[in-house]
């Protein structure tokens, strides 16, 4: 094992975390402590040193959780975790040093504080002198294009702004291991490119560095990991660079259809085409806002697709749109899980 | 050799722990500055500076009105002098123990900091404590400006011919560590309860407001609550305060006591806070990290 944590940032041993929900309350006197959810279920994990490492799935597959249990903010309840070679539950406080957290979608900060104020304070933590810590400060808000809200009080920042003035919160001590989770939710197209821009260029100049990124956009996935594990309900489905990920389906085929015309009957559909000869998987996605819904339908081959069109036709849909496409993490998640993950709000990335 | 190498060692101990002093005193200082900008910053500073005149003195008008509609006394009697003291100096450990376990509802919920906080590689208990030191800087004005409007405005007799600088500051000392201690418990408390735990702050410092003969002689309480009176720190450190500030004892339980004897069980009372609030805090602390809830939302 010691060789093991030497060489990885990460490494997880069968991680479990469950949480007690409690029965809601109804006025009514209820018997029991409520029932148990499992968040995490026997996770096994490693992330080399230098590494970018992304757990792709959607809302409530546990990626949160992985991420606070990692960063000392939660234990496990079962299982074990090493971060930088340190053992979560026993050595909490050597890790604290050496990691830093960004979520997104969130508005933390002080509101009474400037955003200067707030960075600096939070570097004073880290033992920073103001020299060093001026220096990163106003280097990033040069760069994230927050420079002229510098002493703006946090109060007063936009979502946006405050989620990018807690981005560079999370570099200030040039940690050895970084955790992103869900850096971009929520963010404009512009301001999600700048964070996953210096993400880049931050690995770049820093080798040895290590970001674990939770993400729901599988194009930021695709574009920043080294790595990715799919992960769903709890449990690692897979785990593999993005291409040998996208290489498990390479010789599928990916269709996407638009249908319109008819009220949604998803499950109409999806019934028709899955007993069809050589279709592997099929989703629908609405779009309200477009009177469409776009379906995802894997192949074996190019010959189903005749098939698969006259059967949706048949099952009410107007089929206004085709075509093949290259294949994507969504469609590996389409895949290993046998739904799509749907982006939820925020930029489309 | 060996003598060179236990000197190494020796100095390689004091560094770290020299270090380790520096780091939490430098955290101290954060922190303090942080509860100031939070305390003073929401306003403009006159107005501010007006708040915290005001409050203290139409704080202590009201209890004017309640002693002489229920006495009809007068305001020069030592009684009244006693109630007043009391209630001035009550003030730290209301603030003081309210303030720092509210710290933990508001950064946790208000500003989604303290999960920033607590992976950082600072102590959470330092950092409390330097909260509390800004609620200390802002609780000392309130009780200064109450003490001086009690002697100039109501004749409340509080001579300086009578003052014992160095009693005072020993028993004031010990209380606010006293009150420190208490801190920490119910900041142990608000890691594990929810967003209206302050609530328990609240009530407690009721409580104790009613308990440590702060407004009343502790003899004219129940058999049963003078028992718990004489168990609190705070009981022991309002009637040194009179004492120090006044020159009389009050009520005849604690008249019994030689300044020496109250000084003592100050002492004690305030290493039995320290040591069970501090405690508390830790426990709290881990059993807020095994449950998750170091970065709850309330659901409201």
């Amino acid at each position: 094992m010691s060789a093991l944590l030497e060489d990885y940032a990460i490494v997880t041993e069968g991680l479990t975390r469950t949480y007690r929900v409690p029965k809601p309350k109804t006025g009514a006197k209820t018997k029991g402590k409520g029932t148990e959810f499992v968040a995490l279920k026997g996770v096994d994990l490693t992330v080399r040193r230098g590494e970018i490492f992304g757990l792709l799935g959607p809302n409530g597959a546990g990626k949160s959780t992985l991420i606070k249990i990692l960063s000392t903010l939660l234990l496990p309840t079962t299982g074990r975790a090493w971060v930088g070679g340190f053992d979560v539950e026993r050595e909490a406080r050597r890790i604290k040093p050496i990691i830093n957290m960004v979520c997104g979608g969130e508005t933390s900060g002080f509101g009474m504080l400037s955003v200067r104020e707030q960075l600096w304070m939070f570097s004073q933590f880290y033992g920073l002198t103001n020299a060093q810590a001026f220096e990163i400060i106003d280097s990033m808000l040069e760069t994230l294009g927050l420079a002229e809200a510098a002493h703006t009080r946090v109060s007063k920042l936009s979502t946006g702004m405050r989620q990018k003035m807690n981005f560079i919160r999370g570099f200030l001590n040039s940690p050895d291991i970084l955790f992103l989770d869900e850096p971009t939710l929520g963010l404009d197209v512009s301001a999600a490119r700048a964070i996953r821009i210096h993400v880049k260029g931050w690995l770049e100049r820093h080798p040895q560095k290590t970001v674990l990124l939770t993400t729901h956009y599988m194009a930021e996935a695709d574009e920043l990991c080294d790595r990715v594990a799919i992960i769903d309900q709890g449990g690692i489905a897979a785990c593999d660079t993005p291409s040998a990920l996208k290489n498990r389906i390479g010789q599928d085929v990916v269709l996407g259809l638009e249908l319109t015309g008819t009220e949604p009957r998803d499950g109409a559909f999806a019934g028709a085409i899955s007993g069809l000869p050589g279709v592997r998987r099929s989703a629908f996605h609405q779009e309200p806002d477009r009177g469409t819904t776009q379906a995802t339908v894997i192949l074996k081959d190019d010959r189903p697709i005749p098939a698969v069109i006259a059967c949706l036709a048949e099952a009410g849909a107007h089929v206004v749109g085709v075509h093949k496409s290259e294949v994507t993490l969504e469609d590996v998640f389409l895949e290993l899980v046998g739904r799509k993950l749907h982006d939820e709000g925020g930029e489309k990335a | 050799m060996a003598v060179a190498s236990a000197m190494a060692t020796m100095t390689a101990v004091l560094t770290a722990a020299m270090a380790k002093i520096k780091g939490n005193w430098r955290v101290l200082q954060l922190s303090a500055w942080l509860g100031w900008q939070l305390e003073s910053n929401w306003t403009d500073p006159l107005l501010f500076l007006g708040y915290i005149f005001v409050k203290p003195v139409a704080s202590s008008l009201i209890l004017l009105v309640m002693y002489l509609v229920v006495t009809r006394g007068d305001t020069t009697a030592p009684a009244f002098a006693g109630m007043y003291v009391g209630n001035a100096f009550f003030a730290f450990v209301g603030q003081v123990m309210f303030g720092v376990s509210w710290v933990i509802a508001e950064d946790r919920e208000h500003f989604a900091t303290l999960k920033y906080v607590y992976i950082s590689r600072i102590r959470l208990f330092w950092y409390l404590l330097g909260r509390a030191g800004a609620k200390f800087v802002i609780t000392s004005i309130s009780t200064a400006v109450l003490l001086l409007f009690g002697r100039y405005a109501l004749g409340v007799p509080l001579h300086l011919t009578g003052f014992r600088p160095l009693y005072f500051g020993v028993v004031f000392g010990l209380g606010i560590v006293g009150c420190v201690g208490a801190s920490l418990f119910m900041a142990g408390i608000m890691l594990v309860a929810a967003r209206n735990g302050g609530g328990y702050a609240e009530g407690l410092a009721g409580l104790f407001y009613l308990a440590s003969g702060a407004l009343f002689p502790i003899d004219i309480l129940p058999r049963w609550l003078q028992g718990a009176s004489l168990a609190l720190p705070f009981t022991y450190w309002i009637e040194g305060l009179k004492r120090a500030l006044l020159g009389t004892a009050t009520g005849a339980r604690l008249s019994a006591l030689g300044d020496t004897g109250l000084l003592w069980r100050l002492a004690l009372g305030t290493a039995a806070a320290i040591i069970v609030g501090a405690g508390a805090f830790r426990l709290a602390e881990h059993v807020a990290r095994r449950r998750g809830l170091l970065d709850m939302q309330t659901q409201s």
